[in-house]
C-alpha cells in the first residue's frame, strides 16, 4: 500500500509492463534472426500444434496407392479426419 | 529456412518415435525433396512454404505413415519461419496430398492455394462468411 502511495509520486515504482509478444511470433522472429537447428525444432513443434497426427497417419496408411478413393471419401464425408472434430 | 537432410531425418525419426508411427527413413527422398523445394523457391523466399509442400508432399508416401504428419509440421514451420501463420485444416491438406499423388495439381496452383492461406503473424484470422442454408 505504502509502495502504491509512493508510486503516485514516483511513476518508476509502478510495475513496468513490457510489450506483449505472442510466443509464436517470438519464435518466428527468433528463427528469422538465427535459423539454427534449435529454432527449427521449436518451429516444427509449433507447426504440429492442433494437428491430428494419428488421423493424418491413418489416412496415409488407408489410402496408400489409392488417392482417388481418398478424394471420393472426402467428398462423401467418410474420411478418417472428417470424423475427428479437431480437423474442422 | 535452409536445413540439411540429417536435421530433417532426425525430426522425422523423433516424430515417428513420439507418436509411435510406422516410418521409412528414406534419405534419398529427403535429399531430392530439399533440392526441388530450393529450386522452386529460389527466386522468391516467400514461396518457401508452398515449395516445401509440393516437394515433400509428392514424396510423403516414401516416409511411411509418418510422412503426412511430418510434411504438415514442416509446412507450418516454414510458414512461421517467414513470419506467417497458415490458416488451413488437415482435411484440406489431405485433398492436396491425394491430388498430388494423382498428379492433378501443378506447383503454380498449389502456390496460389498456399499464398491465399498465409497470414502475417499478429493479424487475426479472416472470418469465413457463414454458409448459406441449403
Amino acid at each position: 500500500m505504502e509502495r502504491l502511495e509512493k508510486a503516485a509520486v514516483r511513476p518508476e515504482l509502478l510495475p513496468q509492463k513490457g510489450p506483449f509478444k505472442d510466443p509464436v511470433q517470438a519464435a518466428a522472429e527468433a528463427a528469422q534472426k538465427n535459423p539454427d537447428r534449435r529454432s527449427f525444432k521449436e518451429l516444427f513443434a509449433l507447426g504440429m500444434k492442433g494437428a491430428d497426427i494419428q488421423g493424418l497417419a491413418k489416412a496415409a496408411q488407408k489410402y496408400e496407392g489409392d488417392p482417388a478413393r481418398e478424394l471420393a471419401d472426402i467428398e462423401a464425408g467418410r474420411h478418417p479426419l472428417q470424423r475427428c472434430p479437431r480437423a474442422h | 529456412m535452409h536445413l540439411g537432410p540429417d536435421e530433417l531425418l532426425e525430426q522425422l525419426a523423433n516424430l515417428a518415435h513420439a507418436e509411435r508411427l510406422d516410418v521409412l527413413l528414406d534419405r534419398g527422398a529427403i535429399v531430392d525433396a530439399i533440392e526441388d523445394a530450393r529450386a522452386l523457391a529460389a527466386r522468391h523466399p516467400a514461396d518457401g512454404p508452398a515449395a516445401t509442400l509440393y516437394a515433400f508432399g509428392r514424396r510423403a508416401a516414401r516416409f511411411g505413415a509418418a510422412g503426412r504428419p511430418f510434411v504438415r509440421g514442416l509446412l507450418h514451420a516454414h510458414a512461421l519461419a517467414i513470419g506467417c501463420a497458415l490458416d488451413m485444416n488437415d482435411v484440406e491438406l489431405s485433398v492436396h496430398f491425394a491430388r498430388m499423388a494423382l498428379g492433378q495439381i501443378e506447383y503454380l496452383e498449389l502456390r496460389g492455394w498456399v499464398a491465399a492461406r498465409l497470414r502475417p503473424l499478429g493479424q487475426k484470422p479472416k472470418r469465413m462468411p457463414p454458409k448459406r442454408p441449403r
